[in-house]
């Protein structure tokens, strides 16, 4: 651990400053829409975007490399990518009451499938690893500004529309009813998701965005009481699990995205066995024919 | 007057009218010319077996589906507009069950705003007295998911009562809902009686409450006997109701009588 501190510390190693910094700023994102994603249970949509963001990343390679583009960075495809497969996802949910998982599902494998084409067509040597697991080496200034100024569109988004977005989150169907643009609220948070993914895809990388949009904020689930209680809760684990693992990640020589989230999710597991036994402990105590709410009427 | 009505209100106008809607999801007709009207303050059930399209009539009434025929008014305007004074009761929220949040913040829902940015003081007085109203004071600061199925529709019913709807719309509100709720449920109904509009859709044919003015079937074969239309039957009082059902006493709906439309309304109609 030691070595970490050292490593942060040494002028000659700015990428380490730039994984943590990008850990912290990425948490932000991991507890605020991963908080969303998950109680809206649109992890299935996230997903799909993320990994159709290889497709984005592989064009903008190929047509950088064949100086169609010139200086074309991988960030740019992967964003078009992700807006696009935002709204066709997007729109096929809300549209399309049948078939709607194929079209996910083949959003997600025609996105990645692109990339691996492209990536194939490229002249020289592309690995796709380091954008599916992520590299912290990767990391730029300008990935960070661009978390930066996204965590902050993310929370004055939330923190102007709030109860609009509690509300849809809870049940779209009554908030539709009260005159909420139900589908702008889903759009835009797919959008925004969408972005999110591809910033955040720098530091654990695509196949394992997903994991940490969901893993904080499941944890944080088990003991918050409100919604913005779970955001920030989520927006604290997904911190502790980031740095966390890039100290591990460091100290043992491992892949700093795959270990944050092996962290994040053995937290995870440990939490719901522990709420399982105590669950269990609860319903053997309890007198026979009784429900927990009815005890309390 | 014919056989069987406890009360109606003739001489008020209409809050809601369909006039010869039809509706089909693609090719599949579901509605053909269904005509029927509630005038304020009436306390109206909505009854069918399941399958018979109750669910796409709530979906018309509150602006979720749009008729492919005739038109519909709802407080003299679009179901999108008129919408706003109504107050939905949802058979069941379609939430997910991790979702942590109070019983005091699903009922502060009822009074969002489309561009609101937070809840004012005028909000949190609303929600308590929908609370004390629904007798669910005491379990304003548990979490919503603790509750048993009963609690959590009158919960949803104190949602739908913060807004003080002119017209409360529930759908399937005791299904699945212990006695007890029951009784507190049409205890609450019942004070509302005559000052809001009641529209409670159920798929129970044979009783309803004794609250009700009048009952709207939907079942019946169209005119060209391709779609269900909605027809008013009459409904008297029995003693042959199960004793738990509606907290009290119940009404026998008598299939076996249609009443026209507008045989409530003197000549000319009511709005």
């Amino acid at each position: 651990m030691i070595a970490f501190f050292e490593a942060l510390f040494n002028p000659s190693m700015p990428f380490v400053r730039n994984a943590l910094v990008a850990g912290l700023l990425s948490s932000v994102l991991f507890g605020i829409l991963g908080t969303v994603v998950t109680v809206k249970r649109i992890a299935g949509l996230a997903g799909a975007i993320s990994h159709a963001v290889l497709g984005g990343i592989g064009m903008a390679l190929y047509l950088s490399a064949t100086k169609v583009l010139p200086n074309l960075p991988p960030i740019a495809g992967a964003i078009v990518f992700a807006v696009l497969a935002a709204l066709i996802i997007g729109i096929v949910s809300m549209k399309a009451k049948q078939r709607e998982d194929t079209v996910i599902n083949a959003i997600w494998a025609i996105g990645m499938s692109i990339g691996v084409l492209f990536m194939a067509k490229t002249p020289g040597y592309t690995d796709p690893s380091s954008y599916l697991f992520g590299n912290i080496l990767l990391i730029s200034t300008r990935d960070l500004t661009l978390l930066g100024i996204l965590d902050v569109v993310v929370l004055i988004l939330v923190w102007r529309f709030y109860p609009q977005l509690e509300a849809t989150s809870f049940d779209n169907e009554f908030a539709q009813v009260k005159g909420l643009s139900t589908n702008a609220v889903f759009l835009i948070l797919l959008i925004v998701t969408a972005i999110a993914v591809v910033l955040l895809q720098t530091f654990v990388g695509i196949v394992m965005v997903i994991a940490m949009l969901t893993l904080p904020a499941g944890t944080a689930g088990f003991s918050a009481k409100n919604m913005i209680g779970m955001m920030v809760l989520a927006w604290l684990y997904s911190s502790l699990f980031s740095v966390g693992g890039l100290v591990a990640g460091w100290t043992f020589d491992l892949p700093v995205g795959a270990m944050v989230v092996v962290l994040a999710g053995a937290v995870f597991l440990s939490f719901s066995f522990f709420r399982l036994l105590k669950t269990r402990r609860k319903k053997s105590t309890q007198p026979l024919g009784q429900s927990p709410g009815e005890a309390n009427a | 007057m014919p056989t069987g009505y406890t009360s109606h209100h003739p001489d008020k106008p209409f809050v809601l009218q369909f006039d010869h809607v039809q509706f089909s999801y693609g090719q599949v007709p579901v509605l053909e010319a269904a005509s029927f009207h509630i005038h304020e303050g009436e306390f109206v059930a909505l009854v069918g077996p399941n399958g018979a399209g109750k669910t796409t009539v709530l979906k018309l009434v509150l602006g979720l589906a749009q008729p492919n025929g005739g038109s519909i008014t709802l407080f003299g305007s679009s179901p999108r507009i008129g919408r706003d004074r109504i107050g939905y009761v949802p058979q069941h929220a379609d939430y997910d069950p991790t979702f942590p949040i109070s019983v005091e913040e699903v009922v502060r829902m009822g009074r969002i705003r489309p561009f609101m940015r937070s809840y004012g003081s005028k909000d949190y007085d609303a929600v308590r007295k929908a609370l004390q109203t629904m007798e669910l004071s005491d379990l304003a600061k548990r979490p919503y998911h603790a509750l048993s199925g009963g609690q959590r529709r009158r919960v949803l019913v104190a949602r739908a009562l913060s807004a003080a709807p002119d017209m409360l719309v529930l759908d399937e509100p005791t299904s699945n809902m212990d006695a007890d709720s029951e009784r507190r449920l049409f205890a609450a109904l019942g004070a509302l009686k005559g000052k809001t509009t009641v529209l409670i859709v159920t798929h129970d044919t044979g009783f309803v409450s004794s609250l009700t003015d009048r009952v709207l079937c939907v079942g019946d074969v169209g005119p060209s006997k391709i779609g269900r239309t909605i027809v008013q039957h009459r409904i008297e009082p029995t003693k042959d109701a199960p004793a738990q059902l509606f907290g009290g006493d119940a009404l026998k709906v008598l299939h076996d009588s249609s009443l026209d439309d507008d045989c409530c309304c003197p000549p000319g109609g009511a709005e």
